[in-house]
């Protein structure tokens, strides 16, 4: 009976590992991207969501005009991205192929 | 810190050092009043030394910068450096003839030298680091 209990617990870590490695690469990307709205900002969220979609990615993509809460990034211009609470980019418009290189790992 | 419109609306990033003495407490001072005069904009090197991703990224995209070293120690130069962040202008203030001691009454004349300093080295950017008179002594900490 113990040899049956250790054999499974065996078998059910063996497969644990796999989904574990299957969730963790179905986790969604969270991007930020903060600007109170301008034209600058919009062009930003703009290019983010091309380069999300061109590379087949999935991500949740914010926008951030509340100025209390771009503050909390200590960012000194917008607009500004933030890719899973990483600044990647301030007080410029980053292009796509920049975008891209910060989505796909 | 953020302004209305987007952009670091051509704003010169000051990132003063800061430190326990009297040339320390002077480029704060400096770095203060600029920012309140409009010259620019203090910002954290607190945050940049951190490492917090916003503070460092910030520091290496903006367009303009002045950083502020009391003494030839150079703590925010080497704050900089370690975060991968290039030193576009630099003034380090005992260069200009300040002697770095305890005094934490700081001179009105010394504020604005070295105000005229920074006015200077960002109009003329390059790296002035000046040579170094006094202070050798370390009195951080």
């Amino acid at each position: 009976m113990v040899n049956i209990c250790v054999l499974f617990i065996a078998i059910l870590h063996r497969s644990s590992t796999p989904l574990l490695h299957f969730f963790e690469r179905r986790k969604i990307m969270e991007i930020k991207v903060l600007g109170p709205g301008c034209p600058r900002c919009e062009a930003t969220k703009k290019n983010v969501e091309e380069a999300v979609t061109e590379s087949g990615l999935s991500a949740n993509i914010t926008k951030v005009t509340d100025t209390m809460e771009i503050a909390k990034h200590g960012v000194f211009g917008t607009p500004a991205v933030v890719v899973d609470g990483e600044v990647k980019s301030v007080g410029k418009i980053p292009t796509k192929d920049e975008i891209k290189s910060w989505i796909q790992k | 810190m953020v302004e209305d419109c987007c952009g670091t609306n051509g704003n010169i990033m000051i990132l003063a050092c800061s430190g326990g003495s009297n040339v320390g407490q002077l480029s704060n001072q400096a770095a203060a009043e600029l920012t309140q005069e409009g010259f620019g904009k203090m910002f954290c090197l607190a945050g940049v030394g951190g490492h917090l991703t916003g503070f460092v990224q910030s520091a290496k995209d903006v367009p303009q910068m002045v950083a502020l070293d009391g003494c030839d120690i150079g703590c925010a130069k080497a704050i900089l450096e370690h975060a991968e962040v290039p030193v576009k202008s630099y003034l380090v203030l005992t260069g200009l003839g300040i002697e770095k001691n305890k005094d934490f009454r700081l001179k009105r004349q010394d504020i604005d030298k070295v105000k005229e300093a920074i006015r200077k080295t960002c109009v003329e950017p390059q790296n002035l680091q000046v040579s170094f008179g006094s202070g050798s002594e370390c009195c951080c900490g």
